[in-house]
């Protein structure tokens, strides 16, 4: 098991950590996912031994090991554009960790052709790494770090050099090796559909603080601040008399004609469509309320495949809006006139 | 903190601290040598004074700095003159042959310049090869070069200092298109307009470069007028060495080589401010 | 198109006249190296006389010695030197990428990276014979026979911005993490150093010192005047004879040293062009 406690980090007179703790269970799939700036990869090199807090500790199993180097801790690291070592071979890269703690040849030697294969690159350990795929690269800079049995796996935005589709290919393969593993992977990101497909848990940071720790259900269903909220799917505010508050989009109704059950009459927006935009799976609805106190704000609305009803639907369409109380998200920090 | 910051957290110090101490701690030392007076027997006594200053002023160096200038100035336009055509050319044939012909116009700067020099005048000496060649075809009658020793001096400079100034002008040549000499001739430009317009606006950050290259080492040569013009024309480069080496008056030679980074300061500077130079 | 042809071969005829201009003094050693006739005249016919006489002149052969010894030397500490600084420097940047937006750091980095440019630069920026000079009055002024020591000094103060420059330009090419990426998989400092720095570093630093080898071998400026009267490196040597008049083992000795040059420039481009070429093989 993991604890960071109370860590704290100032770089100058800037804090970057202010007081992070957080616990880490052991085969746990952890996301760090902020914003750039936010302090997650000082904390992930906290982790990996690269930076010393400044306050707090760090403990694994609950031995203290704050303080112990890089090179002696039973954490590897994938760093963000690799850090493969350009005069070394693909082997030769894999079978570093090994080699520098004195293992023979011929155990590092059968070591590597495991790791290969797991990575699936068996033919390819010859090559000079500059001369891989990106995606290739990505799979070596994987090997590299778990040939050495690693109790956690540290991933700095493993795929951000990698192109889309690639990346979603990976991101089963990383998880795949997980499973495979049981080891603990912390991964830090900015993608957010990356952190909620992949992790157990997922930790929202801002601006040097952890805002929210939980399942990507529970972080999607029920976030605790509006940065949360946004984080990691889309958020209507909706503001009307009774207060502010907020609906996913999924959860907002489309309906061409006002209902005729008016049992609700705050539960229903009169709006016009500004823009369709077809994506596929869905169909993205963007309109612009016209009355009461939400006249000419924005609402997006999102609908699932081919809607009869919505069929010939144009853009400057009048449109009523209507959602259930419950998937009214209320949030503590959203006091009234919050918005941007 | 990276990993291997403790190995190399002190390492700039060495290096910077060697450069202070053997470059900028002889500079500073010349700086202030030429405010001092003249021992007896060389060295410096320390006492302040400008007289080495008012020394220099005197109409006869004056006159030998200023045809170090002339030589300096006339060999940087004479190199830019030939190395501009010829960087062109370097720069607008194919990409396999760049190197090659770069390679070849490196070349002779890997020999040992005393040598070239040296090598140079016996060429163009009055029975050299060159001499005895175009007797032999009588093409002349008396031998070439023994009328003005500062042709022979400035073909032995242009020669030596060319690829200075060949290389920053490749460099900037071959990084933008030749194509786009074609497509300013296709809107309709003629040749000089082309030139004026596309390919010295481009360039001129690296005539500037090549320029200061050539101008420097140039300002302080004393080998090749040494050689060359059988040291019948005094540069500021032999009075230099002379001042140090055989009158031993340090303050005096100091002064001159304070006096010659100021000129190459100053016309530095004037590159620097006057963009369209 | 006869204006672009005609452009064409302008260019050219003065490209060719540029190389023929600065090759004929390099011809003309080669061709009278093997045209002697006796100790100070040249004939018509091919021999090696000339070499002959050179393997003769110890003055030439202990001027060629020393050359060399000086130009090892100041080429090894040249390499350690300039290298060291590049790759600290190197260092210094990246934890300065890692470490975000520390107002402190940035200024002193600044500094440093100011006052580095400007060391680094200054021997372009000034007339050599200013160092020379200045070289000279400071090792008096500092009570320092001048000799093989003073003469190290001063070479290494002119090629270490070499190396610097070789190895800072391959350092900033390579990943910055790649020594945390190193310390993670378990490295200690020396095997960093050992490990990583050094072979990845390895042909830049070969082109440093054979750089740092060529400059020290090739001065005569600076020499001329840290020399001393006792220590006569190979230009210094050249020099003084030649003010006697020509001689055929200087032709002679001038095209060996020459021949050595290219053959080392051509090793030299080989190695540094090796990868590339090695990665387009692939």
């Amino acid at each position: 098991m993991l604890d960071l406690v109370t860590i704290f980090k100032a770089f100058g007179r800037e804090p970057v950590l202010r007081d992070i703790s957080l616990t880490v269970a052991k085969g746990e799939f952890l996301s760090v996912l902020g914003p750039s700036g936010c302090g997650k990869s000082t904390l992930l090199r906290i982790l990996a031994g690269f930076e010393t807090p400044d306050q707090g500790r760090l403990l694994w199993d609950a031995k203290d090991i704050t303080r112990i180097p890089p090179n002696r801790r039973p954490f590897n690291m994938v760093f963000q554009r690799y850090a493969l070592f350009p005069h070394l071979s693909v082997e030769e890269n894999i079978g570093f960790g090994p080699r520098v703690r004195g293992e023979s040849s011929a155990a590092v030697r059968q070591k590597v052709r495991d790791v290969l294969e797991l990575v699936r690159l068996e033919n390819l350990g010859g090559r000079r790494v500059e001369t891989l795929s990106g995606g290739q690269q990505q799979r070596v800079a994987l090997a590299r770090a778990i040939i050495n049995n690693p109790q956690v796996l540290l991933l700095d935005e493993p795929m951000s050099a990698l192109d889309r589709s690639l990346r979603e290919k990976m991101r089963l393969d990383i998880l795949n090796i997980q499973r495979r593993l049981g080891i603990t992977f912390i991964m830090v990101t900015h993608d957010q559909e990356e952190a909620m497909a992949m992790s157990d848990r997922i930790a929202i940071m801002n601006q040097g603080a952890i805002e929210q720790v939980g399942s990507p259900e529970v972080i999607y269903k029920s976030p605790k601040t509006r940065f949360v909220g946004e984080a990691i799917g889309t958020l209507n505010m909706i503001e009307l008399g009774r207060g502010v508050f907020y609906v996913r989009p999924e959860h907002l109704k489309l309906l061409k004609r006002p209902p005729l059950d008016q049992r609700d009459p705050d539960r229903i927006l009169p709006v016009i469509v500004r823009e369709i935009l077809f994506r596929g799976a869905i169909t993205q609805y963007v309109m612009e309320c016209c009355a009461g106190p939400m006249a000419n704000a924005f609402v997006t609305s999102v609908i699932y495949g081919e809607a009869e009803e919505m069929r010939g639907t144009l853009v400057d369409d009048q449109l009523f809006v209507t959602w259930d109380q419950s998937s009214e998200i209320h949030l503590a920090d959203s006091a009234r006139g919050s918005q941007k | 903190m990276t990993a291997s910051s403790r190995l190399f957290r002190f390492g700039l110090f060495p290096y910077v601290a060697w450069l202070a101490i053997f470059m900028l701690g002889p500079l500073l030392f010349v700086f202030l040598v030429s405010f001092q007076e003249k021992g007896l027997w060389g060295g410096v006594v320390w006492t302040w004074t400008s007289a080495s200053y008012a020394r220099a002023l005197d109409p006869l160096y004056l006159s030998v700095f200023l045809s170090s200038l002339k030589l300096a100035s006339i060999t940087a336009l004479s190199c830019l003159a030939l190395a501009f055509p010829m960087s062109w050319f370097m720069a607008s044939i194919r990409r396999e042959f760049r190197t090659v012909v770069l390679g070849l116009v490196l070349m002779p700067f890997i020999s040992n310049f005393v040598v070239r020099t040296y090598a140079l005048k016996f060429l163009i000496g009055v029975e050299g090869p060159l001499n005895r060649f175009l007797t032999v075809l009588g093409i002349i009658q008396t031998p070439l070069f023994l009328e003005d020793v500062r042709v022979a001096v400035w073909f032995g400079m242009v020669t030596n200092y060319l690829p200075f100034m060949v290389l920053p002008l490749y460099v900037a040549l071959e990084r933008f298109d030749v194509g786009l000499i074609e497509s300013a001739r296709d809107l309709g430009a003629n040749s000089y307009q082309v030139f004026v317009r596309v390919v010295w606006p481009l360039a001129k950050p690296a005539v500037r470069t090549g320029f200061m290259l050539v101008f420097v080492p140039a300002l302080g040569e004393f080998v090749i007028p040494d050689l060359l013009g059988g040291g019948k024309t005094m540069y500021m480069g032999n009075l230099l060495s002379e001042q140090f080496l055989k009158a031993r008056d340090w303050p005096f030679g100091a002064s001159l080589c304070v006096i010659m980074m100021s000129v190459v300061i100053f016309v530095s500077l004037i590159f620097r401010r006057r963009a369209d130079l | 198109m006869t204006s672009t042809r005609f452009r064409k071969a302008f260019l050219f005829v003065c490209w060719f006249l540029g190389v023929i201009l600065m090759y004929t003094p390099i011809m003309t050693l080669v061709v009278y190296s093997f045209l002697s006739k006796g100790d100070h005249e040249f004939g018509s016919v091919l021999n090696v006389e000339a070499y002959r006489l050179l393997m003769r002149d110890d003055e030439l052969l202990a001027a060629l010695a020393k050359s060399v010894q000086i130009a090892l030397f100041s080429a090894t500490i040249s390499v350690f030197l300039g290298s060291y600084a590049a790759i600290s420097w190197g260092r210094l940047r990246a934890a300065r990428a890692n470490s975000g937006s520390g107002e402190v750091r940035r200024s002193v980095a600044g500094l440093w990276a100011t006052s580095m440019g400007f060391l680094t630069m200054l021997p372009l920026l000034l007339p050599e014979i200013v160092f020379g000079l200045g070289l000279l009055v400071w090792f008096v002024m500092l009570r320092m026979t001048l000799g093989t020591v003073s003469l190290i000094l001063a070479h290494v103060t002119f090629a270490v911005s070499y190396v610097y420059l070789t190895v800072g330009a391959r350092m900033q090419v390579i990943d910055p993490a790649i020594d945390d990426a190193a310390a993670d998989l378990g490295a200690s400092s020396g095997q960093i150093l050992f490990r990583v720095y050094i072979p990845m570093l390895g042909p830049s630093l070969a082109a440093g010192w054979v750089m740092a080898f060529a400059i020290s071998f090739d001065d005569f400026l600076i020499s001329f005047f840290t020399a001393g009267p006792d220590n006569v490196t190979l230009p210094l040597a050249l020099y003084s004879s030649i003010k006697f008049g020509v001689s055929p083992s200087i032709f002679a000795m001038s095209t060996l040293v020459f021949v050595v040059s290219v053959l080392s420039a051509i090793a030299l481009t080989r190695l540094m062009f090796m990868p590339r070429a090695i990665r387009n093989y692939k």
